[in-house]
């Protein structure tokens, strides 16, 4: 670069960044600049040079001098072509959303599968197809009152040959994969929410990480500084104003006199030459210290007589300013202006009474503590002030609500109201100080009462529809500042020129405008008042503006200012929910401590659930759910945790219904029994190895549960090591009468066992039924001498520890040993057997006929040890429950009585459970009524549960 | 440049000591232009001042060598000493040209009746008059002057105003005798204003003047303002003068009321120089301490200096 007349340096730059920074750049400098470069431009050699040598020119203070050099600087660095590689763009937030969709379906799903889990576990019902054929029966037979009946005994050799066809295996349903893996598939069910949980909860901790450590390493500040250009200020504009300026610039008179020659001359004349000396008061520029009430650093009073202050400088007068906060005792100094501004210091009010004796005092504000609270009077450091001799109030209590304090203070101050009237009124005051009369004033009546819940219509009418419309608008921002009020405002009236004074006044006056903030409760009236035209132009400028004014990475500031920004954006993105997410987006990044300023928009965007489960979850339960219970944020860890399990444990319960399910699908066993094959010689019977007890034999291998074992019935031929003698066992039958009876109980039989009505007719055709529920030792003949299950062990003793697939194994092995057909009865045939005929609860006296809860001491018993009923069957009650053939469905009831009578009902033909009938030694008497129904997993076992058989045909 | 001599302290006990009182060293020479050493940024703004033939206003803390940059422009253009102007509260604009003793002249009117009275008598010409006079065309050796207007801030609000057009165009008027007094434009006088920036002076004149505030010197510039200033012992120079500076420094960090200058730091290096007293000597700490009285203007700043 060379410094040449004709080709001047490119300073254009240069005074662009001067200017922007508050330097005046006139004519003037300009000519200054060209000149001392024409003279002494040839002798630069050096930056350092061309600005210690520019500096003077341009700098008329200290501060302006200090940044002059810093912009110099600042500008030739950025002159220099090697200039620092700008820095890397900042990599693209990673993509969210699609994650945020996922959790959300995951989230509904978990629910759904919660719900559908619960339901079944509760009710065990799972019904998939319903309704059987629609049978029109013939006309059922009358009742048959019973008869006595005579047993008859069925007695059974084992050890008989099994005719090679059973030997074959049986058709094996087909492998089904799910009730093949039914324990991986609990497991997963278990494993799986769980680990979704760990996965979201370490993806949470990835994605936080940046928003925690930023947040570990926050700092000070805590607010940023909105810079807005500022709106111009009007009211210097006013006639009033004017004349206020005119008559407060008038000269002062000083305390010094001069001597007045021509007055002296005169005088001296007239007293025919003898001296007289005639003097006259010198007069000075009036001066002016101007103390501000300043309650806090967005106080709307303050700012407004600050910019009074900064207009009566600019127009010429010297004012000196400070600003107190109640108490004047202590000033505080006007931060240095780049363009004005000498710093100045903090003072105490005697320091300022030593460097501004001659000053003529104005406070500006209100003067509250200048009074003793207690009794009112003036406190007495107040004498200090009374030091300066022109000293003036201007109050910002409205004219009509001056009371006793302002009367007092008129004893010892000019009050004037703070408007541009007042001081006017002031200027004259100083002029004709003993004027008395009160001031002539506005007739605004004083503010409402906000403190305690003031409404909207109270405001509407206090402040007038202009600056009503003003007050709506600065409800947008949580803080009221100065500039943005006015930029607010201008948005809220377009149309108007703007606040006239006494508007402005009025607003001024509430409280808030002092404090800096409107609270919350109030601000969402406010703004619902605006026209969403409005309401939209506003948020969009708050948005921009915060947007053009960043706040310094890694502050409270700036999550203070995202914060903002997202509120902003949520509540103008409306319906749109995409942008609304968006926003809340950044919400959730926040730490939830940190909404201090914003809290009740937050709740009021709040109030349209984020997410689908905040619109599913009660208000009460949300707190528990999520931080503050606002649904913006993430789901509490805790809670996604007890989700996670519920949804483990819905998982499990849907696991468990599906292969219930499939277990229901599973081709049954005909209840009816295979068709008896022909044998060539059913009897004798030759001593015969019986088919245990090798393992590959085991008929039924009955300690562990799952038909998928039984299927592996005897195969292969029997060695001749497994020869066994010969047993007999002795199964003694009933044979029972067809017949037909109410089937069920009345609904008030019993409170809660509507699931056993209604009550229907029924038929059944003649059968044989057990005399006694099957004992261990008839399961032992026929299952094999070790495959025993049951719990109390006994040959007496019913067996019981059986499933129902167990019990329906050992008819079908009974069935093939001795080629007559061996089933469990059904539902009806037991209830027909165990009623007799009778309709109440119970067929007899219960206690002398069932080993139950109250008397069997909690465990089974020999069969037959109690009286049996009137057909002459034992344990009918009691003893151990009893399966039946049937599977259970509890409307099943309901369906048969819309046939008007039924013909040997065989149970619905779907259900994944299966009846049980009778009661245990441990059941209470009402489970041991006639009609009571119970029902269990065809794999479920139980010390109180065995069976009792039926067979029919010959 | 002057002979050391042991100086002698004030015991107060009343004892005589010397034959006589030792001789007074003058502190002269702390405002002998000659050493006075002009820091680059405000070598250039005079530089500025007189390409542009605007007066100079400079400003910063009190000591840091406003007042003897006149004294050292002078000495540096040939034009003798400055001539100087200290304001007062009471000063007017006419004050820097000329005073009118008005009270003597009508004393003399009255009873002095010898012949005609020579108005010209009674107005005495001041700094800026005077140094108008000098470059006058009529006068008979024309020489250029430095003007130096110390403390402006201290007149009233309406001075620097009322000397503006005045000092633009560099010309005057006695109202008493009618005459105008106008200055070569080529022999303009050169005017430096200081000023403690205690108050703002008005735009307008700021617009006219060429700025320049002047920091406190750091370090090293203290040092070498202290070698050209004060003739040091060499023991002094090698061992002791460090530690001053930098308890000097420490001192500047206090919360003072007024903040020691480089005119308080010569003096105080001088005593401690007399002395033979080494900062750091714990032993003579009291000593040290009574040094201070060098450096503080007030009782609390001396309070706080020996405190801290």
């Amino acid at each position: 670069m060379t410094t040449n007349e004709h080709n001047p340096l490119p300073f254009d730059g240069l005074f662009a960044h001067l200017q922007a920074r508050g330097f005046v750049l006139g004519v003037d400098q300009h000519l200054r600049l060209q000149l001392l470069l024409a003279r002494i431009g040839a002798e630069v050699c050096s930056f350092e040079q061309v600005k210690t040598l520019l500096c003077p020119l341009f700098a008329t203070n200290r501060e302006q001098q200090r940044e002059f050099h810093r912009l110099f600087d600042q500008f030739i660095a950025v002159s220099e072509p090697e200039a620092e590689p700008s820095p890397a763009p900042e990599p693209a937030p990673p993509a969210r959303r699609s994650w945020r969709r996922f959790r959300l379906t995951a989230y509904s799903s978990a629910i759904a599968l919660l719900l559908a889990g619960t339901a079944l576990v509760a009710t065990e019902r799972f019904r998939l197809l319903a309704g059987l054929d629609q049978l029109r029966l013939p006309d059922v037979p009358e009742w048959i009152p019973p008869r006595p009946i005579q047993t008859v005994i069925e007695t059974i050799t084992l050890g008989i040959p099994i005719p090679q066809e059973i030997t074959q295996p049986r058709p094996v349903p087909p492998p089904d994969w799910a009730l093949d893996h039914r324990w991986t598939l609990r497991m997963l069910a278990v494993a799986l929410p769980l680990l979704a949980f760990a996965l979201w909860q370490l993806w949470r901790w990835w994605r936080r990480r940046p928003a925690v450590e930023r947040a570990q390493g926050r700092r000070p500040p805590f607010t940023w500084p909105i810079e807005l250009e500022p709106e111009e200020w009007r009211l210097d504009r006013s006639p009033l104003y004017r004349q206020a300026t005119r008559g407060l610039r008038r000269r002062q008179r000083d305390d010094f006199e001069h001597l007045d020659v021509p007055r002296t001359i005169e005088a001296t004349i007239e007293a025919r030459g003898y001296l007289r000396f005639r003097y006259r008061r010198a007069s000075r520029v009036p001066e002016y210290l101007v103390l501000i009430d300043r309650a806090s650093r967005h106080d709307h009073q303050a700012r407004y007589f600050e910019l009074l202050a900064d207009a009566l400088e600019r127009d010429g007068l010297f004012v000196v300013r400070y600003f107190y906060d109640g108490d004047p005792r202590v000033c505080h100094a006007p931060p240095p202006k780049p363009a004005t501004g000498n710093r100045q210091r903090d003072r105490y009010l005697t320091e300022l009474q030593r460097r501004y004796p001659g000053h003529r005092l104005i406070l500006m504000g209100s003067a509250a503590k200048l009074f003793d609270p207690v009794s009112g009077d003036y406190a007495r450091w107040t004498e200090l002030l009374t030091e300066w001799e022109d000293r003036a109030v201007l109050t910002p209590v409205a004219l009509p609500a001056w009371r006793r304090r302002e009367r007092l203070l008129g004893e010892a101050f000019t009050v004037l109201p703070g408007t541009l009237a007042g001081l006017a009124e002031l200027a004259e005051r100083y002029e004709l100080p003993l004027r008395d009369d009160p001031p002539s004033g506005e007739t605004a009546d004083p503010p409402p009462d906000v403190g305690y819940g003031v409404t909207v219509e109270e405001l509407k009418s206090y402040l007038g529809p202009d600056a009503f419309q003003w007050l709506c608008a600065c409800a947008f921002y949580p803080e009221l500042q100065w500039d943005l009020t006015q930029k607010l405002g201008r948005l809220a009236l377009p149309e108007a020129a703007g606040l006239d004074e006494a508007a402005l006044w009025r607003l001024l006056r509430l409280p808030w405008f002092r404090e800096g903030a409107i609270p919350d409760e109030i601000r969402y009236p406010l703004v619902r008042v605006l026209d969403p035209g409005r309401r939209r132009a506003i948020r969009e400028f708050l948005i921009q503006t915060l947007e053009e004014n960043p706040a310094d990475v890694g502050t409270f500031a700036a999550d203070e200012r995202r914060l903002d920004i997202a509120v902003q954006k949520a509540w103008l993105a409306g319906d749109d929910r995409a942008a609304r997410r968006k926003a809340l987006e950044e919400i959730e990044d926040l730490p939830p401590g940190e909404l201090t300023r914003d809290y009740t928009i937050i709740r009021l965007l709040d109030e349209k659930p984020a997410t689908l489960l905040a619109l599913l979850l009660p208000r009460r339960f949300r707190k528990l759910v999520y931080p503050e219970g606002l649904s913006i944020y993430s789901v509490r860890w805790q809670a996604a945790l007890a989700f996670a399990l519920m949804a483990a444990l819905a998982l499990l319960g849907g696991t468990q219904a599906y292969l219930h399910y499939r277990e229901g699908h599973r081709p049954l066993p005909d209840i009816a029994g295979p068709t008896p094959t022909p044998r060539p010689d059913l009897s004798p019977i030759p001593p015969r190895p019986s088919p245990s007890p090798s393992p590959t034999q085991t008929p039924l291998p009955v300690g562990r549960a799952g038909p998928t074992q039984t299927v592996m019935v005897p195969m292969g031929t029997p060695g001749p090591e497994q020869s066994k003698p010969v047993q007999q066992i002795r199964i003694e039958m009933v044979p029972l009468p067809g017949g037909t009876f109410l089937m069920g109980s009345v609904r008030d039989e019993s409170l809660n066992y509507d699931i056993e009505s209604p009550q229907h007719r029924v038929t059944v055709s003649p059968f044989l039924i057990g005399k006694y529920e099957v004992t261990q030792a008839q399961w032992k003949a026929v299952m094999g001498e070790k495959n025993n299950p049951s719990r109390f062990q006994g040959d007496d003793l019913p067996v019981e520890y059986v499933s129902w697939n167990e019990a329906q194994e050992f008819c079908s092995i009974l069935t093939k040993m001795t080629g007559k057909t061996w089933r469990l009865p059904t539902e009806a045939e037991w209830e027909y057997a165990a009623r007799v005929g009778t309709t109440g609860q119970y067929a007899g006296n219960l206690d002398a006929m069932a080993w139950y809860g109250k008397n069997s001491g909690g465990r089974t018993h020999p069969v037959g040890t109690m009286r049996p009923n009137r057909w002459g069957l034992h344990d009918i009650y009691g003893n151990v429950g009893e399966w039946c053939g049937d599977r259970y469905s509890r409307s099943y009831y309901g369906e048969l009585q819309k046939q008007g009578v039924a013909i040997d009902p065989r149970g619905p033909a779907n259900g994944s459970v299966r009846v049980i009938r009778g009661c245990g030694w441990g059941s209470s008497d009402v489970d041991c009524r006639s009609a009571s129904r119970g029902s269990w997993t065809p794999i479920h076992r139980d010390d109180a549960l065995g069976f009792r058989l039926v067979r029919v045909g010959p | 440049m002057t002979e050391q001599t042991q100086f002698q302290l004030y015991v107060g006990d009343g004892t005589t000591r010397g034959v006589a009182a030792p001789l007074f060293e003058p502190l002269a020479s702390l405002n002998d232009p000659a050493g006075y050493v002009a820091e680059p940024g405000l070598r250039d703004a005079v530089n500025v001042a007189l390409a542009l033939g605007q007066p100079l206003l400079l400003t910063g803390e009190p000591g840091t060598g406003k007042t003897q940059l006149a004294g050292s422009l002078a000495r540096e253009l040939g034009v003798g000493t400055p001539l100087v102007f200290n304001v007062k509260t009471t000063s007017i604009a006419r004050d820097l040209f000329y005073r009118y003793d008005s009270l003597t002249h009508f004393h003399d009117a009255q009873f002095r009746k010898e012949g005609g009275i020579e108005i010209e008598t009674y107005i005495a010409y001041e700094a800026l008059g005077l140094a108008v006079m000098r470059a006058e065309e009529k006068a008979e050796t024309r020489t250029r002057s430095v003007v130096l207007i110390d403390e402006i801030d201290k007149a009233p609000r309406d001075l620097p105003n009322d000397v503006l057009n005045e000092i633009e165009a560099m010309e005057f008027t006695v109202r008493e005798t009618g005459k105008t007094f106008r200055a070569d434009p080529r022999y303009r006088p050169i005017v430096v204003l200081t000023s403690n920036s205690e108050k703002n002076l008005p735009d307008a004149f700021l617009r006219r003047c060429v700025f320049y505030h002047i920091e406190f010197p750091d370090k090293d510039r203290l040092r070498e303002i202290i070698a050209r200033r004060v003739t040091l012992s060499d023991v002094f120079q090698a061992e002791m003068l460090d530690p001053a500076l930098a308890r000097f420094e420490e001192i500047r960090k206090l919360p003072l009321g007024k903040l020691p200058a480089t005119a308080e730091l010569l003096a105080w290096v001088r005593i401690l120089d007399r002395l033979g007293l080494d900062v750091r000597d714990a032993g003579r700490q009291g000593e040290v301490a009574a040094s201070y009285t060098a450096l503080a203007k007030n009782d609390d700043d001396l309070k706080r200096m020996r405190k801290g």
